[in-house]
């Protein structure tokens, strides 16, 4: 399980680097909103379970506020972003293609 | 292809940070047999700090220490009562001041490797106590913290 978590820390990392990177972009993207669904997802389960725990996102400290739904909206908001990062960026590419 | 080519440099990646760091993680780990796991499975609710601090702050749980009474004695969360799990046939004055208030209570052990808590926190459900939480984190993370400490 501990191989998973590596794992997925060091996609987040690579989606970053990929966002400055032409023609790694839209995978970029596409990654981070499955990410987020995944994430979010996580999330909910615990939340309906009654866990109470930090979810070590944005910090290990042991004062980390406990997970919440604000958690889940927050990351709807960021997967509102990155749906309108994947359509704005498939626009751009469309009137090239017309021209042509 | 390319999202092939990040999930791969992403695993890399991981590995490649995982091996540097000087506190390295285990690649494999059983988790199962974690008391947080076990509690929860149990269906008693667990607690970080942050939220034991907090109930804490406003008064409004009941504290118990299920360590030892020399570990107790040493130094415990402030104002908390002493109901050591390995004597707990003998505690009658404290399992009667616990069974008799209608405050919710928080029990706490050592640290997450202990479940003298754990096994306490069963016992009193199962004398129909049963708005108790389980504050896993345990007494040295409390006081590592500089929460409110007595000794």
């Amino acid at each position: 399980m501990n191989i998973a978590a590596l794992w997925l820390a060091g996609v987040e990392l690579a989606c970053v680097a990929g966002l400055f990177v032409p023609w790694l972009r839209a995978a970029s993207l596409w990654i981070i909103l499955g990410l987020l669904v995944l994430f979010s997802l996580g999330i909910g389960i615990n939340l309906a379970r009654g866990s109470h725990m930090a979810c070590g996102c944005f910090s290990s400290s042991p004062m980390a506020h406990p997970i919440g739904w604000f958690g889940v909206l927050k990351n709807v908001g960021l997967m509102i972003f990155t749906v309108a990062a994947l359509f704005f960026r498939q626009e751009k590419e469309e009137p090239a293609a017309v021209i042509s | 292809m390319q999202v092939l080519v990040i999930l791969v440099v992403g695993g890399l990646l991981g590995g490649l940070v995982n091996l540097l760091r000087p506190s390295r993680i285990p690649w494999v780990q059983d988790w199962g047999n974690y008391v947080e796991a076990r509690a929860q499975e149990e269906g008693i609710e667990v607690i970080p700090l942050s939220m034991a601090l907090s109930f804490y702050e406003a008064d409004s749980h009941l504290f118990i220490d299920a360590r030892p009474l020399e570990e107790y004695d040493k130094a415990h969360v402030s104002e908390t009562i002493s109901l050591p799990f390995e004597t707990l046939d003998e505690q009658y004055e404290a399992l009667d001041q616990i069974l008799s208030t209608d405050a919710p209570v928080i029990v706490y052990c050592k640290n997450r490797e202990c479940d003298d808590a754990l096994l306490l926190a069963l016992e009193l459900r199962d004398m129909v106590k049963t708005n108790l939480l389980y504050y896993v984190d345990g007494f040295e993370l409390w006081e590592e913290s500089e929460c409110p400490v007595q000794n």
